[in-house]
């Protein structure tokens, strides 16, 4: 196919942030109109996308690849393959949901929905980047609007919160960047494509684990890997509603996309290297994070701690370098986006409602908003991982691609982080306990079950967990052929 | 003897005596007049310095035009014209002397361009001088408390660090017996270089030290920014750099690079050092204009890695970065020259609320703000990659590393000034007007950072060619 789909599934919201642009301030509902559209664009374009893509191939589709900078052999190199497929087309799907779900904001207006298609274009780009320059900016890109959407739209503690996270990042990213320069001027020939670099180069041991330990930081920062999540708590809790569902489900998986398209084809070696340290990682990141979670008071938060357990699934998946594990990790990004984007914004229609999001100040909600007391039941239910919903297929196959690992004490890790299946479902459910049933507190009298438009942007996701957990294969079948070639060129 | 290779200075010295006569004949309310003329004056000499053949005025080195010069001499004349641009809307309530005002800033600029020229010592410091005179006025030319203060600390400190760094080029010429840059380092690779000689080197440094702000000579940046009218500070921070950025590479490359391993250690020293404690200064500070005062300090830090490099691409690097540092600066300036017209203060808690007043300015700021952030698709991101790129080829990865570091840090005090504008409450709604004139170059600006970001190749490649003007030892 010649149409350059990628390119338009990424500029697209662009165009649209520049015509919101130029609409005179008091034009709200063109404001909200046109970012409907220019997000709804990418949706349907994703839907080609989709499709179009043979599951077949294990290389790049719909690619694209222009000479960009000479100086430096830059291309403007975009392409698909199974890895980022699934990930690709929830971002889409996600934005504009999100789109959808803050289309009650009226605190300037005209920004936000500015803001929020800019958002959409470095998230998008970052997923079909295949050049490690070109990556690099759409990942920075994502930087300005998020800091302003939290630090504009967000909770109290916004600015703190706010800044805090561009630190983070930036600091994160400048050491990566160290990182694609070095890996740069070490390639023969000097060259910033990641499928070259993956398949042609070769770099000596030492500096494969000095580059993968640079990456490791950068991509650490965003997964949030243990010690460097302090970020996401405070992010998270602050956010508006649809920052707060774009942070955890997309902009957490840059990070373990990075680590899947970037360190582990470049330095396989080092991936080798660093297998038990990533692990042991993953197995703190899940047990800690579903501990912390137990501890908040916060709906938010709560949420946010499962986020950080729930990516250390990811992470014991993809060290374990096993096809079923790589599998796992790719799925359980997806899933996770999934679930978590339902619970935040289910959570964000609670808030809106009854302005505080204190577990302890709620009880009894079920006999006043009983279809939203369904629709969260299934949300928890998915994120504990109850069979036949999307995350229990995330876990099992996270779970499992570790214990085959042929690394010798890995089916230890996988035991241990199972411990974490059993405290999410304790804390979630005994938050459900505390939130919906029991007795109704007369405070919340007046509260209004989940309205349309509500209902409108929180359904297609949960149709697409009931779906993904009933029939997994639309999911793995995508990104399988993709993933044996990838496990094929890391271990030999 | 070849006037001709003089005609862009020649332009620009007759504009500024032209102004200064006509100056005499126009009432009041015509005085923006001047300001036109000075443009048109700056274009002039931009066309000639395009038609410019290369060669030497005078036969021997005193004023070459190389592509090296010649790419300065692009960057410094269209860093007058915004200059010119940004003053005519900022001098206008503020003083009745418009004449004197334009008719030294195009002589300062005059010299600026002669000193990118300079390939002989002596030329060198009177163009030098020429720059410094003319500055020092500038700073305290509305003449308020602020502004003398500031002045007559630049005054104080310049005219020190200009002796010394007379007294130092007096040691080379004793120790070469040569004038000519080239001819020092003719000298140096075939003799042996004197004990005194290191001293007149040593001198040397200060002296370009104070001029491009390095630490421990930055003692009269904060006061002299602060002070000065806003169009002024902008003009500092970028064309009076720039020009000095020349100098120093073409001394310190061409005429010194044989005994590189003699001076570069210094160099490192300073250069972390400027990185350090400029970036760090700016971190408390409550003054927009002093706060960019200490961050173009840090950015001469980054600026100093490029020469340490010495290599032609180190060089162009080093170019790159200044034409991409000077459009963001001034953009910076010029949006606080117009903010400052209306609230009268340059504090950045009177910034608060901004975005309600002038979503337009607030807009450029952040890119501006942006991009000397070091933050894609802007130019300043380009800038840094470019330069750290080079740092990391040439070995000198600790330097990135540092480099990106106070990076980091510098995000931090650029974004309290986002904060404070886009986050604040608002006290006093009122509009904050730009004029229209102000409101093109501005898009123009910002135009040209997302241009040079997105696609840097030709402003690099015009770089890397001029930067082949300056004969580097191969390392």
């Amino acid at each position: 196919m010649n149409f350059p789909i990628l390119s338009w599934m990424i500029f697209i919201p662009l165009i649209g942030a520049m015509l919101i642009l130029c609409t005179p301030k008091g034009m709200e509902k063109t404001i909200k109109g046109l970012a409907l559209v220019f997000s709804f664009i990418p949706l349907v374009l994703a839907g080609m996308v989709y499709a179009n893509f043979n599951p077949k191939i294990a290389d790049l589709q719909f690619v694209e690849k222009i000479l960009w900078i000479p100086i430096f052999n830059i291309h403007y190199f975009v392409g698909l393959d199974g890895i980022s497929i699934s990930i690709f087309l929830l971002t889409a799907l996600l934005t504009f949901l999100s789109v959808l779900i803050s289309c009650n904001i009226t605190k300037r207006v005209k920004e936000y929905f500015m803001l929020f298609l800019v958002l959409e274009v470095g998230m998008l780009g970052v997923f079909v980047a295949i050049d490690l320059f070109l990556f690099y900016i759409f990942w920075e890109v994502v930087l300005i609007p998020m800091y302003f959407l939290i630090g504009v739209w967000g909770g109290p503690r916004r600015r703190y919160a706010a800044i805090k996270f561009v630190l983070y990042t930036v600091a994160g990213s400048l050491i990566m960047l160290i990182g694609i320069l070095c890996v740069y001027f070490t390639s023969n020939p000097h060259t910033m494509d990641i499928l070259e670099l993956s398949k042609t180069c070769t770099f000596a041991r030492e500096f494969q684990n000095i580059m993968f330990f640079l990456f490791f930081i950068g991509f650490a920062v965003k997964v949030p890997i243990w010690p460097f999540h302090t970020w996401l708590p405070d992010a998270h809790t602050e956010a508006p509603t649809a920052a707060s569902v774009i942070l955890a489900c997309i902009l957490l998986k840059m990070g373990v996309y990075g680590f899947l398209r970037i360190s582990f084809p470049i330095f396989p070696e080092a991936a080798i290297y660093f297998a038990y340290p990533f692990a042991v990682l993953g197995v703190i990141n899940i047990i800690y994070g579903a501990l912390t979670a137990m501890a908040q008071n916060d709906l938010k938060k709560m949420i946010a701690y499962s986020s950080i357990s729930h990516m250390g699934f990811c992470l014991i998946a993809m060290s374990a370098l096993t096809v079923t594990g790589i599998n796992g990790a790719v799925v359980q990004m997806f899933t996770h986006g999934a679930v978590t984007g339902s619970l935040f914004m289910l959570v964000g229609v609670i808030y809106d409602r009854a302005h505080t999001r204190n577990i302890d100040e709620f009880s009894g909600l079920w006999q006043k908003m009983p279809i939203y007391t369904g629709l969260m039941t299934l949300a928890v239910l998915a994120s504990l991982g109850l069979p036949g919903l999307a995350g229990f297929i995330g876990e099992f196959v996270c779970l499992m691609g570790t214990f085959v690992s042929t690394f010798p004490g890995f089916k230890l890790l996988a035991i241990l982080s199972t411990s974490g299946v059993v405290i999410t479902a304790v804390y979630l459910l005994w938050m459900m306990e505390r939130v919906f049933w029991r007795g109704l507190n007369p405070k919340w009298e007046h509260l209004t079950d989940i309205n349309k438009r509500e209902l409108l942007a929180i359904i297609p996701i949960l149709i697409v967990i009931i779906l993904i957990g009933i029939c997994p294969d639309l999911l793995v079948n995508l990104m399988n052929v993709s993933t044996i070639q990838m496990v094929k060129g890391i271990m030999p | 003897m070849n006037y001709t290779l003089l005609t862009p200075e020649i332009i620009i010295c007759c504009t500024a005596m032209f102004i200064l006569v006509i100056d005499l004949f126009l009432s009041q309310g015509a005085k923006k007049l001047l300001g036109w003329i000075a443009i048109i004056g700056l274009i002039c000499a931009m066309v000639a310095v395009y038609n410019s053949p290369h060669g030497l005025a005078f036969g021997n080195r005193s004023f070459v035009v190389d592509s090296f010069a010649i790419y300065f001499k692009y960057l410094l004349l269209g860093i007058g014209i915004l200059v010119v641009f940004s003053s005519m809307d900022y001098l206008k309530d503020r003083t009745s002397h418009h004449g004197e005002y334009y008719f030294i800033l195009l002589l300062v600029i005059m010299g600026t361009l002669f000193m990118v020229s300079a390939g002989e010592l002596i030329s060198l410091f009177v163009s030098l001088e020429l720059l410094s005179i003319g500055s020092y006025v500038l700073v305290a030319y509305l003449r308020t408390k602020q502004g003398i203060e500031g002045g007559i600390k630049y005054l104080l400190f310049g005219a020190c660090c200009s002796a010394i760094l007379l007294y130092g080029l007096g040691i080379i010429y004793g120790m070469t017996g040569t004038t000519e840059i080239k001819g020092i380092g003719e000298f140096l690779s075939h003799n042996d270089k004197g004990c005194a000689l290191l001293l007149g080197l040593a001198f040397t440094l200060v002296g370009f030290g104070f001029k491009i702000v390095c630490i421990p000579f930055h003692f009269w940046v904060p006061e002299a920014y602060e002070g000065a009218p806003t169009p002024i500070t902008g003009f500092l921070a970028s064309a009076s750099k720039v020009a000095s950025f020349a100098v120093f590479i073409r001394i310190f490359i061409e005429g010194f690079g044989g005994i590189r391993q003699e001076w570069i250690m210094a160099l490192i020293v300073l250069c972390i050092l400027t990185m350090a404690i400029g970036n760090l200064s700016a971190i408390p500070q409550a003054n927009i204009k002093r706060l960019l005062a200490y961050s173009s300090i840090g950015h001469a830090g980054y600026l100093l890695i490029g020469i340490i490099i010495g290599t032609t691409s180190g060089l162009s690097a080093v170019m790159f970065y200044l034409l991409v540092y000077a459009l963001t600066t001034l953009g910076i300036f010029t949006v606080i020259a117009i903010i400052s017209n209306k609230i009268n203060t340059d504090e950045i808690d009177g910034y608060t609320g901004m975005y309600k007043r002038s979503p337009f300015l607030c807009l450029c700021m952040l890119i501006c703000l942006a991009s000397l952030a070091g933050l894609p698709p802007l130019a300043g991101f380009m800038g840094k990659f470019y330069l750290f790129a080079y740092a990391i080829h040439s070995g000198y990865i600790y330097l990135a590393a540092i480099g990106f570091i106070f990076s980091t840090i510098s995000v931090y005090y650029y974004f309290r000034i986002l904060k404070s504008m886009y986050f604040g409450d608002v006290k006093d709604e009122s509009i904050i007007p730009t004029p229209f004139l102000l409101r093109l170059i501005l898009i123009l600006i910002m135009l040209g950072l997302f241009l040079i970001g997105i696609l840097p190749q030709t402003f690099i490649s015009f770089a890397l060619e001029s930067a082949k003007g300056i004969g580097c030892v191969n390392l």
